[in-house]
């Protein structure tokens, strides 16, 4: 492989990696405080690529377009937390059984609502050239991706650690008990994870449109690869999803070009080996 | 209660044998094996407290091992046994790991398995034929029945699902079915008391593995065709909801469950136009209304009826 080809992979890896990161971090977040694996993530992903692409389609420019994604999704999340699952509170079984029929009603009623060809867009004006970068060719836009990635990453590092909202979340990871007894109300706490989280996928998803194209289907395309980061990265620890989204990103992409037919497979193997190995995950505190 | 699963099989024989074509006979048929799938799925999520969302997998493989090997010219019953050892093989390899943790990480780990045998079943195109699966599969034949026929083939799956289903309630009376519910409940006193819980979850993961490859070896040769729908999440989540319908841990609750959740996407079809959707909306109608499943709500209901039938007898005080 010369030079070349390898820097277009690894940009690629990185850019899917800054993706993979922005929908699992809010998996990650809802984990963390709910205890809740929320499977519908890759639906409320879904969700924001869709409204994404109408978006841009409707001439909205990208930001906007971006915002409406993640507005979407977290006002759908926040209904949902509030009207399903707080009424299951504290049964874990139920709440998955929950999300996953979210998933299934999100999926058919996308399929309703814009048919079931794929739905695309282009990535905005000024960013369909190419780049030269380190003597390789990159689309301007996954570069694009990567930058809006890493500055949400450092965003919601800021979010989480330096605001008030951030220390109750992490308080309410930490002792939930806790945290209550101190007067922060649950449902609030609840609610504002469940809606953040959903924003971070509903933009990840707009993000990801223009690459990937928005499609009937994608929502249990991503959802694996989320498990994937979250598992290897350990249970609701951010910084093991950073670690390990680049890991599984490069993965996805340098995978199938070194063996195609099992690409897939590819990608659970570092999860197999983690759980033999360190079932808490890469940076995760505790085996549950 | 072994009498209420050969009333269950009873029914469902009178209900299929007296109907007018093979259309009720085949839903009989799926009726008795997604039995043994249903009932494999509550020894995990039951009796272990282990909640797998990727029991399709097992289903899955058995049913594509039964299709490739009977159209690779392999007889039907050895096709069945090498289906029966591949899925409950794979059950060990992939529970040896998925059975290190329990609760949430548990239910993402068979998640990615599961999927990863759907991404297997849907992309590996030269075995599996893709999305279009293998079609052509035909069923061998019993000393002097042929199972071509529909009848004798129910009869054959009811027998084998009776069969299989008093099996899993013995294991669940027997000591290692007591030392699965304690697992479950007191994982850390029972491993104070030198029980090896991995072991015994495994056990347990082993075994359900296997008999959802019963089933799934019978829905191949019951279908005639194998494709990777089988392994979906959405497979997997209706048999999960045949669990929960039926009640969790209820002794024969998911034959319950069975019943309603296969009426209910057999029929729902014709008058909804989106059968996913539709599935969803059930199970989220019953995480939220019938926490404790339909069955239990039977039970309490013959119960009930059962008492007022001995309080219209003037002495039913004096007969107990």
């Amino acid at each position: 492989m010369n030079q070349q080809l390898a820097i277009t992979y690894l940009l690629g890896s990185v850019t899917y990696g800054g993706l993979l990161f922005l929908l699992t971090s809010g998996f990650c977040l809802i984990f963390g405080i709910m205890r809740v694996p929320n499977l519908a993530h890759g639906s409320l992903f879904m969700l924001g690529a869709y409204v994404g692409v109408a978006a841009l389609r409707s001439g909205a420019p990208f930001a906007v377009a971006l915002l409406a994604a993640g507005g979407a999704a977290a006002a759908l999340g926040a209904i949902f937390e509030a009207a399903v699952l707080r009424r299951v509170a504290g049964d874990e079984m139920r709440q998955v059984l929950a999300t996953i029929g979210l998933a299934f009603v999100v999926g058919d009623g996308i399929l309703a609502v814009w048919g079931g060809n794929p739905y695309r867009a282009q990535a905005p004006l000024a960013l369909r050239k190419s780049l030269q970068l380190f003597g390789a060719v990159f689309p301007a836009y996954r570069v694009a991706v990567l930058a809006i990635a890493v500055v949400s990453a450092a965003l919601l590092w800021l979010l989480i650690e330096r605001t008030r909202m951030g220390a109750r979340l992490r308080a309410g990871v930490d002792d939930l008990e806790m945290t209550r007894a101190l007067g922060v109300s649950a449902p609030a706490l609840f609610t504002s994870a469940f809606a953040l989280g959903s924003f971070l996928a509903g933009v990840a998803g707009a993000l990801a449109a223009p690459i990937v194209s928005a499609y009937p289907g994608l929502d249990f395309d991503i959802l694996p690869l989320a498990l994937v980061v979250v598992i290897l990265g350990g249970m609701g620890s951010l910084a093991g999803a950073f670690v390990a989204s680049f890991v599984v990103g490069g993965l996805y992409i340098v995978g199938p070009v070194l063996l195609p037919e099992l690409s897939y497979v590819i990608l659970f193997l570092p999860m197999a080996i983690t759980m033999a190995l360190r079932p808490q995950g890469i940076l995760g505190r505790s085996a549950r | 209660m072994i009498r209420f699963a050969i009333v269950y099989m009873i029914v469902v024989a009178a209900v299929a044998l007296g109907s007018p074509n093979d259309f009720y006979l085949s839903f009989a048929t799926r009726v008795a094996y997604y039995g043994i799938y249903a009932m494999s799925l509550n020894l995990l999520v039951g009796e272990a407290g282990l909640m797998s969302l990727g029991h399709s997998t097992f289903f899955g493989i058995a049913a594509y091992c039964v299709a490739w090997l009977t159209t690779h010219g392999v007889g039907g019953w050895t096709a069945i046994a090498a289906a029966l050892a591949l899925g409950t093989a794979i059950g060990l390899a992939t529970g040896a790991v998925a059975v290190r943790v329990a609760g949430a990480s548990f239910m993402m780990i068979t998640l990615a398995f599961a999927q990863v045998a759907w991404g297997l079943a849907y992309r590996w195109v030269g075995v599996t034929g893709g999305d279009n699966g293998i079609t052509g599969i035909a069923r061998p034949t019993l000393i002097a029945f042929d199972l071509e026929k529909q009848s004798h083939y129910f009869v054959f799956c009811a027998l084998a699902s009776l069969g299989a289903i008093l099996v899993m309630d013995r294991l669940r009376a027997s000591a290692l079915g007591a030392s699965i519910r304690a697992a479950r409940d007191q994982p850390r006193r029972m491993s104070a008391l030198g029980y090896h819980v991995w072991a015994i979850r495994l056990s347990a993961f082993v075994v359900a593995s296997f008999f959802a490859s019963v089933a799934g070896a019978l829905d191949c040769l019951q279908q005639k065709f194998v494709s990777p729908a089988t392994m979906s999440l959405l497979d997997a989540t209706m048999v999960l909801l045949m669990v929960v319908i039926g009640g969790i841990s209820s002794r024969f609750g998911p034959l319950v469950g069975v019943i309603v959740v296969l009426t209910f996407t057999e029929f729902s079809g014709q008058f909804v136009s989106r059968p996913r959707a539709a599935l969803g909306a059930l199970l989220l109608f019953v995480v939220l209304f019938m926490p404790a499943g339909v069955a239990p709500w039977l039970e309490t209901l013959l119960v009930g009826i059962k008492r007022s039938l001995w309080r219209a007898r003037p002495n039913a005080g004096a007969a107990r």
